[in-house]
């Protein structure tokens, strides 16, 4: 990105001014380095967001943004629906609340090295992983309105987990005011198989270690310490949330223009909050939340049963599972006021500070747990919400590492199999049922999430708290 | 008489590529020098029977075409009209019945994901060759049999978000069916799409799948009118 086009407010914040059509500035919260490196589309689509209807304070990206579909990748932006404000399907995306979730083992790095290869394998077996696989459940027409009604709450009610896992879940693992009526059959038909299912691309299940602690008092009260084996879930809402996003697309594209819309690129596509297709869509989305819950629910019971099968000793409770794709209704500080606002998170993670009532009162002195999942076979962070964070980016922070190569120059760059070898040397064990897979994910395709994590702590986005490393990773 | 400096089966293997890609159903050619110059004539299966098209033509031009991509999409542009009729312009291709399809398409970097572009003499086999590239980001395009047919009709208001359309048709029965597709025959009638796509259950240990598409997005899509032909592309979200 050329650092001529912004104006730098501080070490990590660069504003995009208004100019045009723009409603409000762009914020950009990221180093310098990152920011050279920067995809130029990314300034285009901070700004084209920027010109949305509604819009409030600015359109902010996070460290980790890259080129995306309307919206950038590491976008937040939070509507008003009393100013005209906007819900957009792409600036939510396809893969509807796909997130990640955490959990404790209460075991330690030898534990698992011990049974390093029979867990791997183990786990490869019992989650369905890549295209074509379905789950062991499948849902008639009323089990689906229940689980798109119910999300986590469902799967725990079915006796996939335990009641303590819902406090650990945002929302309470149930999105409130779901309108299973809303969600097409197309997209029904789509999920009817899929339930428990981890999906592909940058999906992964991984064993980790916490291999550094940055923050002891707040890893205390979210019960990590150095060495600690913990298990790490990133997926969404699989068939279902794609078939809504895909949906919605085409129905806002086609309407924008009757509700006064000018979309500068198609897919900001976008309807009003307040009209019968934006509440169409609200009511839809918020169902493919709870459809990603109940996945990452199950997918939890599914690792707590190869566990107990494997090293019975271990017990998972859940750190915390977070989404990083929704729009949600919050109370923000705006202009001088508390308001209502509607919060889009694309690829960026709701991380609300100490003493945020959202927060599950275990962890309210620390503020919320923000999970960062890094590439594969690199290393992922645990962060912490900050009180500062409200002031920059709607209590938002980043959620990967973010690609730095398309998949077409990580495929001439790397073979699969010596991704897998490599990782292996040392002591990281891939499963997966494509190599090719394996080489478009290859750790080097994407940025350096220790310098994106790094950005977000010394931006005030999060607090760094600790980090872990994989020691096994089931790719899909 | 064939002259010495043309080289022949240079001249052969680009007419049946150029008329291959021109997608019809069978057909029977001979190329060859007349009192006028060189002329292509070719005998094409139509609904009811075979039709007789002559063409002049230009050995060397033809021959230079197996080589250069850009040369091949003017000769199919030019010879396009004439042969209309054999064209899916009436009921579509039965499975299996011709070779496999000749590949025009190829993939554009995306920063997270990957753009599908085809090429064609019309719109519609532009679609079929996007269709065709939003496979092989999936797997090898040749390891998927064109075993069963599944049959599509979708509308939209434009042609761009008829091509999303049609690519998030073909993504949604492959989620549902569990299946790949490696051929396809479109037909579109004014921004209405009727098609069949032909492919078979997914193989993990034989197709090696390495992504699931999410869905066909808004990006980068564009279906226009390119070097006599139409180019149909946008970015796919794996």
């Amino acid at each position: 990105m050329d650092l001529n086009l912004l104006e730098r407010r501080s070490d990590y914040e660069w504003e995009i001014p208004r100019c045009g059509a723009m409603r409000v500035p762009a914020v950009i919260y990221a180093s310098e380095a990152l920011m050279r490196d920067m995809d130029h589309k990314v300034y285009e689509q901070a700004v084209n967001v920027a010109t949305l209807p509604g819009i409030v304070k600015a359109s902010y990206v996070m460290p980790d943004a890259h080129w995306g579909y309307g919206f950038p990748i590491g976008g937040v932006a939070a509507f008003d629906p009393n100013e005209g404000g906007v819900v957009s399907a792409g600036g939510v995306g396809f893969d509807i609340s796909c997130g990640v979730r955490c959990m404790h083992t209460g075991l330690k790095r030898t534990n698992i090295m011990q049974v390093q290869k029979a867990l791997a394998e183990m786990l490869y077996y019992r989650i369905p992983a890549g295209l074509g696989s379905t789950g062991t459940i499948h849902l008639d027409a009323g089990g689906m309105d229940a689980m798109l009604s119910g999300g986590a709450k469902w799967a725990v009610e079915r006796g996939w987990g335990v009641q303590d896992d819902l406090a650990r879940i945002e929302e309470y693992g149930q999105m409130q005011h779901a309108k299973p009526g809303n969600v097409s059959e197309h997209a029904k038909k789509r999920q009817r198989n899929e339930m428990g299912t981890l999906g592909s691309g940058n999906h992964y299940l991984e064993v980790q270690e916490v291999t550094a602690v940055y923050d002891q008092k707040i890893a205390e009260v979210f019960g990590l310490e150095q060495g600690d084996i913990v298990v790490m879930i990133h997926c969404g809402s699989r068939g279902l949330g794609h078939q809504i996003g895909t949906e919605f697309l085409k129905r806002m594209a086609i309407t924008a223009a009757q509700y006064g819309i000018h979309l500068p690129d198609r897919e900001l596509a976008c309807a009003p909050i307040n009209s019968d297709i934006g509440e169409d869509y609200l009511g839809a989305m918020r169902a493919a939340i709870n459809c990603a819950l109940a996945n990452r629910q199950i997918l939890t019971h599914l690792v707590r049963q190869v566990f107990a099968d494997i090293l019975p000793q271990a017990r998972l409770p859940l750190l915390y599972d977070v989404s990083h794709n929704t729009c949600k209704v919050e109370e923000h500080c705006a202009d001088g006021g508390s308001r209502r606002l509607y919060v889009h998170r694309k690829g960026a993670t709701r991380a609300f500070g100490p003493e945020h009532p959202d927060v599950p009162e275990p962890l309210r002195a620390a503020g919320q747990p923000v999970l960062i999942g890094g590439s594969m076979g690199t290393g992922s962070y645990v962060l912490a919400g900050t009180a500062e964070s409200e002031a920059h980016a709607f209590s938002s922070a980043c959620h990967g590492a973010g690609r730095a190569m398309s998949r077409h120059q990580a495929l001439r760059t790397w073979k699969g199999r010596q991704v897998v070898d490599e990782l292996a040397a040392r002591g990281i064990m891939i499963r997966s049922p494509s190599m090719r897979g394996v080489a478009e994910e290859a750790p080097d395709a994407y940025k350096n999430v220790s310098a994106v994590v790094d950005a977000a702590a010394a931006a005030g986005l999060a607090k760094k708290v600790a980090r872990v490393e994989p020691l096994i990773c089931i790719k899909g | 008489m064939v002259s010495p400096a043309v080289d022949m089966p240079h001249v052969r293997a680009a007419v049946e590529r150029v008329v291959d890609e021109l997608g019809l159903d069978a057909f029977v050619y001979t190329v060859e020098p007349k009192e006028a110059g060189w002329e292509l004539r070719v005998e094409c299966a139509v609904e009811e029977g075979w039709q007789v098209i002559t063409l002049p033509v230009d050995p060397s031009e033809l021959a230079a075409s197996l080589s250069d991509a850009g040369a091949r999409e003017k000769l199919r542009a030019a010879w396009f009209p004439h042969f209309r009729a054999c064209i899916k312009s009436g009921p579509l291709r039965a499975p299996g019945t011709d070779a496999a399809m000749t590949p025009h398409w190829e993939h554009f970097p995306h920063e997270a994901d990957m753009g599908v572009r085809g090429f064609g003499a019309t719109k519609a086999l532009a679609f079929e060759q996007a269709a065709l590239a939003m496979t092989a980001v999936i797997a090898d395009l040749a390891a998927v049999e064109p075993r069963d047919a599944v049959r599509i009709e979708c509308g939209a208001p434009d042609d761009e978000l008829l091509l999303a359309e049609w690519l998030n048709s073909l993504i949604y029965e492959m989620a549902t069916r569990k299946m790949l597709f490696s051929r396809f025959a479109v037909r579109l009638d004014g921004t209405w799409l009727t098609a069949e796509a032909w492919g078979e259950r997914i193989d993990v240990a034989r197709h090696h799948p390495a992504v699931e598409i999410k869905g066909a997005t808004f990006t980068a899509l564009r279906v226009a009118p390119k070097d006599g032909g139409w180019l149909a592309q946008t970015v796919v979200d794996v």
